[in-house]
């Protein structure tokens, strides 16, 4: 029991501790599953799309950090 | 999720209701008076291979059914590549050993899960576990794919001394794939076995599939050992990120193009994004480096 909760405490500051990733995420899931419908056969690139932007500013924050 | 026409596959029973309109996930939550028939199950995770089944199964009476051997293993096949591609992903990052101790324990949950509860494993909400391990890899693989495009754009030759991955993330990168895919080979082998009273037949076609797809993986370990770490972490987070936005894109009613066959175009169109990222950052690496020697030129 131990064991477990402290992997999900690893877990949890692995999330938290880079909480930008996170929250962009939980933000652009929300996003894209408020507008699935009416997005229509959209829904899917929209999802694709926002996941890039995540992953192209956090990039770019590291390039601007370095 | 596309929805399929149910009248397409001569397997359809005649009681089933109408699709409803969002797709796998709905369809298992909405169907009224409960839970979804076995037949429902195995067609709306793996219509394909219900419709081979189909003709496979015209005629032929043996103690092994063939029908429904080749439609488990045609599903389960499907299910265990994803799997094994996840835990290589994992394996790739931090080693084996953390990826092969994360597939025996979702191995064992499932076994234990499968035991305990048989049949009644079919009332479990798919759909929310898909969405659960959806949002977890992707949180993986977004991470893993951001590092590694950083570090190819801007630490190119020092690939070869790159830190190793942490093992408790590749334990739970495997955990989570194995659980999800083995979760989906056990409901097709049970749906399998409810239909057509085939449990063994339909046994014995997983158990081929997951045989088959050992052997490859044991074949593919050779050629990834030399690829460097920077380049598989870069294609780890490429694929893990590709699962996890089509899985919780499903649980959250997103219908994706080309249903599960998506996750290519996701990957094709996540390496392409991300590799012009790399791109980007080596030129802009170059023009800060050719400036510097102006200067001190």
């Amino acid at each position: 029991m131990k064991a477990i909760a402290s992997f999900g405490l690893y877990l949890w500051r692995f999330f938290v501790g880079d909480s930008f990733q996170l929250w962009a995420l939980v933000v652009c899931f929300a996003v894209v599953g408020l507008l699935a419908h009416p997005l229509g056969a959209l829904d899917g690139l929209v999802a694709f799309v926002l996941v890039t932007a995540v992953i192209w500013i956090d990039v770019w924050r590291r390039a601007r950090a370095a | 999720m596309e929805e399929r026409p149910l009248a397409t596959g001569p397997a359809a029973a005649p009681g089933d209701p109408k699709p409803a309109q969002t797709g796998r996930t709905a369809n298992f939550r909405t169907r009224p008076g409960g839970s979804p028939s076995p037949e429902r199950v195995i067609r709306l995770l793996h219509p394909e291979t219900v419709r081979i089944s189909s003709v496979a199964t015209g005629g032929v009476r043996s103690r092994l059914n063939w029908g429904f051997a080749t439609t488990a293993f045609g599903g389960s096949l499907v299910e265990f590549v994803e799997a094994a591609i996840i835990v290589v992903a994992a394996a790739a990052t931090a080693g084996w050993a953390p990826a092969l101790y994360g597939t025996l324990a979702a191995t064992g949950i499932l076994v234990v899960a499968t035991g305990g509860l048989g049949f009644a494993l079919l009332q479990l909400p798919i759909a929310v576990l898909r969405g659960v391990i959806g949002a977890l890899l992707l949180l993986f693989g977004v991470k893993w794919l951001t590092k590694a495009t950083y570090r190819l754009g801007t630490r190119w030759h020092h690939a070869s001394v790159e830190e190793p991955g942490d093992p408790r993330l590749a334990f739970a990168t495997a955990f989570n794939g194995v659980l999800l895919e083995g979760a989906e080979v056990v409901f097709i082998v049970l749906a399998l076995g409810a239909t057509g009273k085939a449990l063994g037949s339909a046994v014995i076609g997983a158990v081929v599939a997951v045989a088959v797809v050992i052997a490859g993986t044991v074949v593919a370990r050779g050629p990834l050992s030399r690829i460097p770490d920077v380049v598989l972490k870069f294609i780890v987070g490429i694929m893990l990120t590709s699962f996890g936005t089509l899985w919780l894109g499903e649980a959250l009613g997103i219908r994706w193009w080309g249903s599960d066959a998506s996750v290519l175009w996701l990957a094709i169109g996540n390496l392409a994004l991300n590799w012009l990222a790399v791109a980007v950052l080596r030129r802009g690496r170059g023009i800060a480096a050719g400036a510097a020697q102006k200067v001190s030129a």
